[in-house]
């Protein structure tokens, strides 16, 4: 059974007349590795808030497992974001004020639940950041704010982990560290992956493209 | 702690710069509460003290009852200190039995615990320090009963002898009888006992002394209460004077809660606009809305506590300042107030919870606008572009015609990014509350000048013609630039112009030589301006003697306006007081009106007129060279003359000038503070706005725009904002001021007075802010990390 459904997506931004993404439909089984790719403005990232319940569609609905996300109210979808979907961005987003343990821990503390100390140093190592957990993003380079990033993803073992062009900031060295960590947690526990991304090399590692083209899906679907 | 107050904190600590401008703005909207709240609770309580000085700290006297009663009385829990007298009945002096008026004398006998209660009824001499010295009311005294003579006092057959110590004054409103001979005692004797008692808490003072007497098996109409004492702490039963006292208070706590309210709300409201992409990264991490609220309100708590410990600090500490140096003022000019300090719970809990409601009323819509930032904000919405109406987007015609191409930038900049709604509206309503209510304050006091006449006036009455030994002494009088005397009576007008009759006139007879020196032997009244209201209710002012009338007056004593005295007609010269060469200087120019006639035509009156002789009296007007020969000048009447009555403006004018120099310090510092607190808003929005602006400036900076001109184009924006600011406020503060002059000037016709002090310092401060901001900008605008702004993140 998929483990996210998108159906007939379409998200037309106010003011704006042509849909940003037109009809989009598609199914993502569990541990898949995708990778979305596609001209700048095509809509990429549009497809990704919606698949992660960032933004609303202007009609369609996308269901992870049973759930429709759309009939969900603000809490609730602030709770299923939290618990099933890690996101990824370009540009790390994280909070300068929290030190690298804490950003990762973040998700979870919001829940009001303990991190163990265990997954926590596991997933520091992991990540290679095991002597950075006290520093503040402020102190690290783009690849490690990216690595941490990707632990604040994975804490709470999600259903989805959806990253927006992840090493578009990052040179080859770096690029290429990030994309084996999230192949890592693929491959060793199955963690299902999507991938927005330029770069034909990122994209070759996938085991599914999906090409977006002026807001419809093109290829691979 | 949890994640919430540790992300709230860590943020707090880590914007520094921002935290400690919120902490600040809230500190001084702390400050405006904490000095009103503790200012008010001190006026309160130190004029509560002033009064109970009357009844010599006791609040109230309950009616005389047996010993056992007064006992169990003096025993209840609700009572502070207690003192008992007994009224020993009604005495005999020597062997008169009654006063004047006709009403028996009593014994009273108290303790020496009574002591504080003795001292305000003192007029002269001591205190008993035996209890054969006696206190005799000074409505008592004469020749033979007087301080260090011995009376006999005779009660219910028993004659005692005393010697007479002091005496006493029963105009204080003391509960001690001062109606005859006062005896203090080691032991109070057995009798009808009168309990005198202060109490715990004056709170509904009046409601739980009545009920006390009731208990106590005792009529309530018989207690006396010291009212105005209670009054001021709002002890006493719905009374006028208490209705308006709460009502004045409400009503600066509700301008005060709203200024406070508005400068926390932008204070808050201007962090959270700035943290707008840190809460939908929060967002797009899965915090719901309500852990979001949550955290903006506990931050702006967590910046509430510092803000009250300085709102303490400076609050209390400017007060005390300011109280003590209104003592100095009060103490030096010998007025019997002193203004107290007092910092107790009441206020400060008020204060508290005042902070902390306004503080989570303010932070409502914040947080609830917080709570509503979409995840999408934290990715996508780096920029949000503004929302232009196309309106905004035109040029208008001043923007093309500006000369200089900076200047155009700027105002299109202005146009359309500035928020200067928000920012012209707070100024505009800085200003105007500034220049409205000082400028009121200015209007008002100076409406209560009342205008110049003689220094000093001395007044003998009953004692026959003592015109010629005053002209005596005022030739020996040193420092004195003018001296006059005469023999005066009060006269109406019983027939003469239309509305002037009742009119009370001052007769004034001078010497022969002067009458004919300056008013050519012709009697010359000495006319004067009144209020007059005519039938369309306009207030205008009046001679009050039509001066155009011609036929002849007809003057009668006024006390005798309903007897059947014949009265005199005579024909009089008209003569404003302000013209006159003798008494312009002398007399007021808005008081009565005054005839003057020479000895020999008074002589040729007095049959007609029939003044009784001891209602004529002789007057020494002074008009000094210097006001410090008062004392001096004041001294030797005396000397002089003994008891005489003396009115010594000079000495009323320093203590009516220190009152309202306290008073008007009171109100400046109140305004003042108020006006600063509001400026405050508008200083934080104007580098909130800066803040916000700095990547777009940096970026005018990274195509080549200089620091100097980015400065230029930022001076411009405020210079157009303070300057509409303050040509508005001052507009709107002259009307407010003006308006509320004419509520309150109820009396007297007025002008539109227009404050220029008032808006010239609006303006220099506004002028100095100005200053500050561009100062401001230039450091920071040359100070920036340009790679770093610009790098996009
Ligand atoms: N907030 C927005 N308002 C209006 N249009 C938007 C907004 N966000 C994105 N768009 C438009 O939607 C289209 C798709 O954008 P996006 O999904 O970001 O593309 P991609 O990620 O593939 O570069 C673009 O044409 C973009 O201009
Ligand atoms: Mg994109």
């Amino acid at each position: 059974m998929a483990i996210l459904t998108a159906t007939d997506l379409v998200k037309t931004y106010p003011g704006e007349e042509q849909p940003a993404l037109d009809h989009v439909s598609l199914s993502i089984e569990p541990g898949e590795f995708v990778a979305i790719v596609g001209p700048s403005g095509s809509g990429k990232s549009t497809l990704l808030h919606l698949l992660g319940g960032v933004d609303r569609p202007t009609s369609g609905q996308v269901q992870l497992y049973d759930t429709a996300i759309y009939g969900l109210n603000e809490t609730q979808l602030a709770i299923f974001r939290r618990r099933q979907v890690g996101l990824i961005y370009q540009f790390y987003n994280l909070l300068p004020s929290l030190t690298v343990a804490e950003n990762i821990t973040l998700p979870r503390e919001l829940d009001g639940k303990k991190v163990e100390a265990q997954r926590l140093n596991q997933l520091l190592d992991q990540l290679g950041l095991a002597d950075k957990r006290n520093a503040l993003p402020g102190q690290l380079s783009g690849g490690q704010q990216q690595r941490v990033a990707i632990g604040r993803a994975l804490i709470n073992e999600p259903a989805i982990v959806l990253a927006d062009e992840p090493t578009g900031n990052l040179d080859q060295r770096n690029s290429q560290e990030i994309m084996a960590l999230l192949h890592y947690a693929n491959v060793t526990q199955g963690q299902t992956v999507v991938v927005i991304t330029h770069d034909p090399q990122v994209a070759a590692q996938a085991q599914r493209v999906l090409t977006i083209t002026d807001g419809r899906l093109t290829e691979g679907a | 702690m949890g994640i919430l107050a540790k992300l709230g904190w860590r943020h707090l600590r880590t914007t520094r710069g921002r935290t400690a401008l919120t902490i600040g703005a809230m500190g001084l909207a702390a400050t405006l509460a904490m000095a009103t709240l503790v200012g008010l609770r001190s006026f309160q309580t130190s004029f509560y003290q002033y009064e109970l000085r009357n009844t010599g700290g006791m609040v109230a006297a309950f009616p005389a009852t047996t010993p056992a009663k007064a006992a169990k009385l003096r025993a209840n829990a609700a009572f502070d200190q207690t003192i008992s007298f007994v009224d020993a009945g009604r005495a005999t002096i020597g062997t008169t039995k009654t006063d004047s008026i006709g009403d028996p004398f009593r014994l009273t006998v108290t303790t020496p615990a009574a002591t504080a209660a003795l001292k305000p009824m003192l007029v002269n001499g001591r205190l008993p320090r035996k209890a054969s010295e006696v206190l005799l009311s000074d409505m008592l005294v004469t020749a033979h009963r007087n301080i260090g003579q011995r009376i006999q006092v005779t009660v219910a057959g028993k004659t005692q002898r005393f010697r007479i110590v002091g005496t006493t004054n029963g105009y204080g409103g003391n509960f001690l009888s001062t109606r005859g001979v006062l005896q203090v005692v080691p032991h109070l004797p057995a009798g009808r006992t009168v309990v005198m008692a202060s109490l715990k808490s004056p709170w509904q003072g009046h409601q739980r002394l009545q009920a006390i007497t009731k208990q106590a098996g005792l009529a309530p109409r018989d207690l006396q209460v010291n009212l105005a004492a209670l009054t001021w702490m709002w002890g006493a039963k719905s009374n006028d004077s208490q209705a308006k006292q709460i009502a004045v208070v409400g009503t600066i706590l509700a301008i005060v809660g709203a200024v406070a309210l508005i400068m926390i709300y932008t204070s808050i409201n201007l962090s959270v606009r700035a943290n707008r992409q840190r809460y939908g990264l929060l967002r797009s991490i899965g915090t719901t809305p309500r852990q979001v609220r949550h955290l903006v309100y506990g931050e702006a708590l967590m910046l509430a506590l510092p803000a009250l410990g300085l709102g303490a600090i400076f609050g209390i500490g400017g007060l005390g300042v300011a109280i003590w140096l209104m003592n100095g003022v009060l103490s030096g000019n010998e007025l019997p107030i002193t203004l107290v300090l007092t910092v107790d719970w009441v206020p400060l809990l008020a204060v508290v919870v005042f902070m902390a409601l306004i503080t989570l009323l303010a932070a409502a819509r914040p947080a609830w606008r917080a709570s509503r930032v979409t995840p999408i904000a934290a990715i996508r919405a780096l920029n949000i572009s503004p929302q232009l109406t196309r309106r905004k987007l035109r040029q208008p015609w001043w923007v093309r015609r500006l000369p200089d191409p900076m200047m155009r930038l700027a105002a299109k900049l202005d146009r359309r990014e500035g928020r200067r709604a928000t920012m012209l509206t707070t100024l505009v309503v800085t200003v105007t509350l500034f220049v409205g209510l000082t400028g009121f304050i200015g209007n008002a006091w100076r409406h209560y000048d009342t205008g110049e006449a003689a220094d000093i006036r001395a007044t003998l009455s009953r004692s026959g013609d003592q015109t010629a030994a005053m002209r005596h002494l005022a030739d020996r009088l040193d420092g004195v630039k003018q001296a006059q005397v005469t023999r005066q009576a009060q006269l109406s007008i019983q027939k003469g112009p239309r509305g002037s009759e009742l009119t009370e006139i001052n007769l004034l007879v001078v010497p022969d030589r002067q009458a004919q020196r300056d008013y050519g032997w012709r009697p010359t009244l000495l006319n004067t301006k009144a209020l007059f209201v005519d039938a369309d209710g306009r207030r205008h002012m009046e001679w009050q003697v039509d001066p155009t009338y011609s036929k002849p007056l007809r003057l009668i004593v006024a006390d005798q306006r309903d007897s059947k005295a014949p009265g005199l007609s005579v024909r009089v010269r008209y003569q404003p007081l302000a013209k006159d060469p003798v008494f312009s200087k002398l007399l007021f120019n808005n008081g009565r009106v005054s005839l003057v006639v020479s000895d020999s035509q008074y002589q040729r009156w007095a049959a007609a007129l029939r003044v009784p002789d001891k209602t004529l009296e002789s007057v020494l007007y002074v008009k000094l060279a210097r006001p410090s020969a008062h004392t001096a000048v004041v001294k030797a009447i005396k000397a002089q003359f003994g008891q005489i009555a003396i009115m010594d403006a000079v000495a009323d004018n320093q203590q009516q000038a220190a009152v309202v120099l306290v008073m008007k310090a009171t109100a400046y510092g109140f305004i003042g503070l108020l006006a600063l607190v509001c400026l405050a808003i508008v200083v934080n929005h104007t580098f909130a706005n800066l803040m916000r602006a700095r990547r777009g400036l940096a970026m005018l900076q990274s195509i080549g725009m200089t620091p100097r001109q980015v400065v230029a184009m930022q001076a411009w924006q405020y210079a157009t904002l303070l300057v509409a600011g303050w040509l508005g406020g001052s507009i709107l503060g002259t009307g407010i001021s003006s308006v509320l002059y004419r509520l309150s000037a109820s009396d007297q016709p007025v002008a539109l007075i227009i404050p220029w002090g008032q808006i010239a310092a609006a303006g220099a401060v506004l002028l100095l802010v100005g200053v500050a901001f561009i100062g401001a900008t230039w450091r920071l605008l040359t100070h920036q990390d340009l790679e770093r702004l610009l790098r996009a993140e």
